[in-house]
């Protein structure tokens, strides 16, 4: 299906490749599909946009956790996996929002509400939660 | 807002399958049990109001920005 996003104008987006938030972000209720997409196509970065398929203009800064803090911990409750459809933990993929100041070496990334995604589709898409991470070691 | 006088050890039900419990009153502090399904989520407000607030902020990427710097920061940062 087309999309219209502000970034990247209107882009063909696969069912296969929607994350479904059924939960939402926290602060966002109605946004409930995302899709992640290259930070820059030019580039290679560890960074990637999720961007609302809902709000054309809505997209976060995202990327992976584990990359800069491998010892990164997170506890999925049973209800947790069980609401997104998780059979091996092998599936799960997680990403961080990252917050991008004015000045850019001041970035900082949301560790304590991480984004965890079920790769392999469910129904049709790949459903996805921003749950919080109550572990109080977190950094 | 719907207030309620409770006893400790008294509860507050609400729906079917969510109860509120006073455990204790110490000084200025209450603290409650939450007995609630557990696909019910449960959260401190100053928490989840925090989350909400953070994604408003990482929601406003400064329209100047420039994925290679970032990208190279970041690159940078993980050499270390």
């Amino acid at each position: 299906m087309k999309y219209e996003t502000a970034r990247f104008g209107s882009l063909e987006i696969q069912d296969q490749d929607i994350l479904v938030f059924p939960d939402a972000l926290y602060g966002f209720d109605q946004e409930k599909e995302f899709a992640l997409l290259p930070l820059d196509p030019t580039i290679e970065s560890p960074m990637e946009w999720l961007q609302s398929l809902t709000s054309r203009e809505l997209a976060f800064i995202v990327t992976d956790p584990f990359l800069f803090i491998p010892e990164y911990k997170m506890v999925l409750s049973d209800s947790e996996q069980t609401q997104l459809g998780i059979e091996s933990m092998e599936s799960v993929v997680v990403r961080v929002i990252v917050t991008i100041p004015k000045v850019h070496t001041e970035m900082t990334a949301n560790l304590v509400a991480p984004i965890v995604i079920n790769q392999k589709k469910v129904w049709l898409n790949k459903l996805s939660s921003q749950m919080l991470n109550m572990i109080p070691s977190t950094p | 807002m719907l207030v309620l006088t409770r006893k400790v050890g008294e509860s507050i039900q609400i729906n079917d399958d969510v109860k509120i419990t006073v455990i204790e009153v110490k000084g200025k502090n209450i603290r409650l049990g939450i007995d609630a399904p557990k696909t019910t989520k449960v959260y401190r407000e100053e928490v989840f109001l925090k989350i909400q607030e953070e994604n408003k902020i990482a929601s406003s990427t400064p329209a100047g920005f420039d994925p290679g710097k970032i990208t190279d920061f970041i690159s940078d940062n993980l050499k270390k």
